[in-house]
């Protein structure tokens, strides 16, 4: 070989690589997991769009596939049809940024719950993916593609064991989540949701979706705010809460929820993308039915009764059993 | 199906009270059914009629009267148990009365105690897997995910 | 503060008096009208409308909130109609109708139609009209006519109706469908033009 053409040739290759590898390096530098996410959060309300989308929960015992056609209109609007299964087929529910209706269509039967499209909610769900970033790993996929369209493939993997993990599917041009995925710390599915149909700029007037509620006047039939803080609770109860001094590392308190006209209070934790539930009551206040899968933890002290519902390892409920003072 | 049974309907569908099948049916009836289609008018005809009366409002001061009713019988009531406690202290024995007054606090009493054990409120488990399923969904990243509750709609 | 029917009836069940006012104040005129509707005479109608709410005063203890607080309410009020008429049935000089106003009213029992805007022709045509309508609806069986005022006037579902009356939806429809046919024979007539 010609000494003078080794350096070339090496050169040559040297140069190549550096390109390949710069090449790869700056799409996957170009953007980066934890903005995907923050972007995808802002989507949903800037876009208009028509679409159907299937939802999978799976509770051990009992899984539900529900199809629902989707409509949302800027900026906070949200209108929802069930499609199927047929017993939940005429469900609508109908948010416009101050509170969700729900409606069986033809029937009189309609509640209300705070719209998930308001600025509280919004903070919430703020706080949550803030949790995501310090409780998970974050990493990009490959991208792929769904219902013809790019996507960026991001997954989530919880820094403690014991806490469900996540797959997220999103549009590289709208940010909209089309596609995610939720396992358990067993890898079982949780959940599942995807869009089966979906088309962007789809413009509605949304008076005609008002039509379908009933016509008697909308009251505003709830009047205790969700969302409450523990101070919020301590001025709306009159008994002293008792509340779990272990957590699973990673969950912080997320709200409190008064149930039963005020009866029971309920208390969330999450880790971001995981949830625990611990709800107390009063003894004398009888359960009746029975968990269609979620297998509480339930017990009683002095005078009062606890359920406590999470997807984690069983010593993480008896810890925070134990702990709840 | 013969006119008959048609124009039962007719009610029905003025009150749009007929599901969707049913009304394309009805309304591809009447486009070809000179006689139903002349009754439906007819029953439209009344409709308007009567939804055209004006509403009739109560004289004013509605409540003002309401209100003196109300506590007219709140006095008969009270005069009854004046009159009750006028006329028993009248007819009974010093003896008896202490021991009807005992008995009687000891019914109350017994009685308050029965009610107050007897109000037992009942939840429903399903509230609890709710609330979880919800508080689960506000973490998804998705903003409008269906919510597999309200199994049972009462 | 707008409050919901049930958290007004709450309110009141902890002894809130203003609550029963606001309560009263928001269903008075509807409850008037349905009642003038079924009954046809105004003095009358004041008489029941009040003991609707001395019945809801009396009796709110005993709505447990399973239904909405408005079907409740229709029913006291079609129950205090359906038992007033009954009594009234016992004691037939006093019955009194829309076609024969009684010298007790303050005022004349007219309803009038809503369009003013019309010749004096038009209006007395119309009023015509109101008087032969409020007497077709006054002929109607007490039953009948209290299924059909609530529909006309409040405009309930089916659904509703047939909780307010405790029957089948079924039965409504078909309540609902022999009141409009009569009332369809009996104005027919007159939309012929021939009158």
């Amino acid at each position: 070989m010609n000494p003078g053409k080794v350096p070339q040739k090496l050169l040559q290759s040297l140069f190549v690589l550096i390109i390949l590898s710069g090449g790869t390096a700056s799409s996957l530098l170009a953007i980066e997991p934890k903005e995907i996410l923050t972007h995808s959060l802002e989507a949903q309300f800037q876009l208009d769009f028509e679409g159907i989308q299937k939802t999978e929960s799976r509770l051990p015992g009992r899984s539900y596939t529900i199809t629902t056609s989707v409509i949302r209109q800027k900026p906070d609007f949200t209108y929802t049809a069930t499609l199927a299964p047929s017993r939940f087929k005429r469900w609508i529910t109908l948010d416009d940024g101050e509170f969700r209706i729900w409606h069986i269509q033809g029937s009189n039967e309609f509640k209300f719950f705070p719209s998930a499209n308001s600025p509280e909610a919004k903070k919430i769900k703020k706080k949550s993916l803030n949790l995501i970033f310090n409780n998970y790993k974050l990493s990009r996929l490959l991208d792929s593609y769904i219902l013809g369209r790019p996507v960026y493939v991001i997954s989530l993997i919880p820094r403690h064991p014991g806490n469900p993990r996540r797959k997220v599917w999103i549009d590289k041009k709208t940010y909209l989540p089309l596609k995610e995925e939720d396992y358990n710390w067993k890898g079982k599915l949780i959940s599942a949701f995807h869009y089966t149909k979906i088309h962007f700029d789809r413009r509605f007037p949304k008076k005609k979706f008002y039509r379908d509620l009933p016509r008697r006047p909308l009251k505003k039939i709830f009047s205790q705010k969700r969302f409450l803080s523990l101070k919020d609770l301590k001025g709306k109860i009159r008994f002293p809460i008792f509340i779990p001094r272990y957590r699973p590392p990673g969950y912080e308190f997320q709200e409190a929820v008064l149930l039963a006209k005020g009866r029971v209070v309920e208390l969330t934790y999450t880790n971001g993308i995981g949830v625990i539930c611990l709800s107390q009551m009063p003894s004398n206040i009888k359960l009746k039915g029975y968990f269609e899968g979620t297998h509480p933890l339930v017990w009683r002290k002095r005078g009062r009764t606890f359920v406590l519902i999470a997807n984690i390892p069983r010593e993480q409920l008896i810890k925070i059993k134990q702990s709840v003072k | 199906m013969s006119c008959k049974k048609w124009k039962k309907k007719l009610s029905s569908y003025l009150d749009n009270e007929v599901s969707y099948r049913e009304r394309l049916k009805i309304e591809k009836h009447l486009k070809s059914c000179p006689a139903c289609f002349n009754e439906f008018k007819q029953l439209e005809r009344v409709h308007r009629l009567v939804q055209s009366i004006q509403p009739e409002k109560p004289r004013p001061g509605f409540y003002e009267r309401l209100s003196e009713r109300l506590s007219q019988e709140k006095l008969t009531l009270r005069e009854k148990l004046v009159g009750w406690r006028y006329s028993w202290q009248l007819s009974f024995p010093r003896v008896g009365k202490i021991a009807v007054a005992i008995s009687a606090v000891m019914l109350l009493s017994v009685s308050f105690y029965i009610w107050r054990s007897s109000i037992s409120y009942e939840v429903n488990i399903k509230v609890f897997e709710e609330e979880y399923l919800r508080s689960q969904q506000m973490n998804s990243f998705v903003g409008e995910l269906a919510l597999p509750v309200f199994f049972e709609i009462k | 503060m707008q409050y919901s029917d049930e958290e007004l009836v709450e309110r009141c069940g902890a002894g809130d008096e203003e609550s029963f006012r606001m309560l009263v104040e928001r269903y008075q005129d509807r409850v008037y009208h349905i009642v003038y509707g079924i009954v046809g005479h105004k003095g009358e109608a004041e008489d029941l409308s009040q003991e609707v709410f001395l019945r809801v005063y009396r009796f709110l203890h005993c709505f447990k909130g399973k239904s909405r607080f408005y079907t409740w309410l229709y029913r006291l009020t079609v129950n205090v109609c359906l038992s007033a008429k009954r009594k009234r049935k016992n004691e037939p000089g006093k019955i009194l109708s829309l076609a024969n106003p009684s010298k007790h009213d303050d005022d004349p029992g007219e309803m009038e139609l809503a369009d003013e805007s019309l010749s004096p022709l038009k209006v007395l045509q119309n009023r015509e009209m109101a008087e032969t309508i409020k007497f077709a609806i006054n002929s109607l069986s007490e039953v009948l006519k209290s299924t059909f005022v609530l529909r006309e006037f409040e405009e309930l579902t089916y659904e509703e109706l047939a909780r307010v009356f405790r029957c089948s939806r079924g039965t409504i429809k078909s309540r609902l469908s022999r009141a409009r046919e009569q009332l369809r024979r009996k104005i027919e007539p007159y939309l012929n033009g021939v009158v």
